[in-house]
């Protein structure tokens, strides 16, 4: 039995970006990738989206129906940003809502992952469920682990990504994506 | 390479009050996120008993600074819901849960401990039934403050009740 699981593509940020191109890396070999990005730091206190590309370019427009949920360690009680306007998107799944940037303190960073199903579809949509965690700050909540399930209200075929901060730099972290054997 | 089982422990526990399960030096620079899986957990004398975890710093000992934060959301019984707000203390007290006879399951993401510039966040996800009824949490929390972790320890945080059995491993991600 060979790796269930088969690294395609592999980045580290060592010195700061703005954003990070994945190239033309998808393809038809695998129907399920598997996203991770691990010590994230950030120059703001954003949240970094994963943009789909499409024909080599990153789609642009809101086509991402995308339902997000947060438990803060502080109240503990599940929220959803913004009241909604997270609804309708241009990101297949993000890291979750400002967490706290590197210069405010330089211990905070992020964890993300999510599972992108069906992007090598031409006729079904793109769907993907990921979680985050991060640390929101050191006196009233703490960290917030973030839910994020989100639709492309397309049947594009993806070929790769562009991942992006909300605005700033991504000062450092460790980004993979792995293709799910498909039998 | 995706992830690597780096521990294992299927475990029986004496019925004492030394219901630790521990996993030494299982941390390192090879990964900076580590998935832990435990299932069939059980708890024979308490279905309900909570299922903690320390941090083992860089000397091996347990860390008890009071920087440890946690909080859980749970459901069952189809329609009932409850959150609990953040428990401030020496260790994660609400980093999973255990229910009756070999029912319990979680999955977790524990995140860069062993960066020593960096804290230690996890999420967890886990089942069981408890008194009849099937339940769902969801947990997660941090350790603020910046220190290498280099391993776990997981145990009921009322000793007078046991984890009894179950088997967990840990999984380098990412790396």
């Amino acid at each position: 039995m060979s790796n269930a699981m088969v690294e395609v593509w592999s980045y580290e940020v060592t010195s700061s970006v703005a954003s990070i191109d994945t190239g033309t890396i998808l393809g038809a070999t695998y129907d399920t990738y598997y996203f991770v990005g691990t010590n994230i730091s950030l120059q703001n206190t954003v949240s970094v989206r994963l943009i789909p590309k499409v024909s080599g370019s990153a789609k642009s427009g809101t086509f991402g129906n995308c339902a997000n949920y947060y438990q803060l360690a502080g109240s503990g009680a599940w929220g959803t940003n913004s009241n909604g306007s997270y609804s309708t998107r241009d990101f297949i799944t993000h890291i979750g809502f400002n967490v706290l940037s590197e210069t405010s303190n330089s211990a905070s960073n992020a964890f993300i992952e999510a599972t992108i199903m069906n992007s090598q579809s031409g006729t079904h949509n793109t769907y993907s469920i990921g979680n985050s965690i991060g640390c929101v700050d050191t006196t009233t909540y703490y960290s917030r682990h973030h839910l994020v399930a989100t639709e492309d209200n397309t049947a594009d075929v993806y070929d790769g990504f562009v991942i992006q901060p909300d605005s700033g730099n991504i000062n450092k972290g460790k980004f993979k994506i792995y293709g799910l054997i498909n039998s | 390479m995706s992830r690597i089982r780096i521990a294992h422990k299927n475990f029986e526990v004496a019925k004492d009050a030394n219901n630790i399960l521990q996993f030494d030096n299982v941390f390192s620079d090879r990964f900076s996120a580590y998935e832990i899986i435990g299932h069939n957990i059980s708890a024979g004398e308490n279905p309900g008993t909570i299922f903690s975890m320390s941090l083992i710093g860089a000397d091996g000992n347990v860390i008890t600074t009071s920087s440890y934060y946690s909080v859980q959301t749970y459901g069952y019984d189809n329609v009932t819901t409850s959150t609990t707000s953040v428990q401030t203390g020496t260790y994660f007290r609400y980093f999973s849960r255990v229910g009756e006879e070999g029912s319990s399951n979680f999955q977790a993401v524990i995140h860069t401990p062993y960066e020593s510039d960096k804290y230690t966040s996890f999420f967890n996800t886990c089942t069981q039934e408890i008194s009849g009824w099937y339940y769902s949490f969801v947990k997660s929390g941090i350790y603020q403050n910046a220190e290498r972790v280099t391993g776990f320890r997981l145990y009921s945080d009322n000793l007078s009740y046991e984890i009894e059995a179950g088997n967990v491993s840990v999984f380098g991600i990412g790396g």
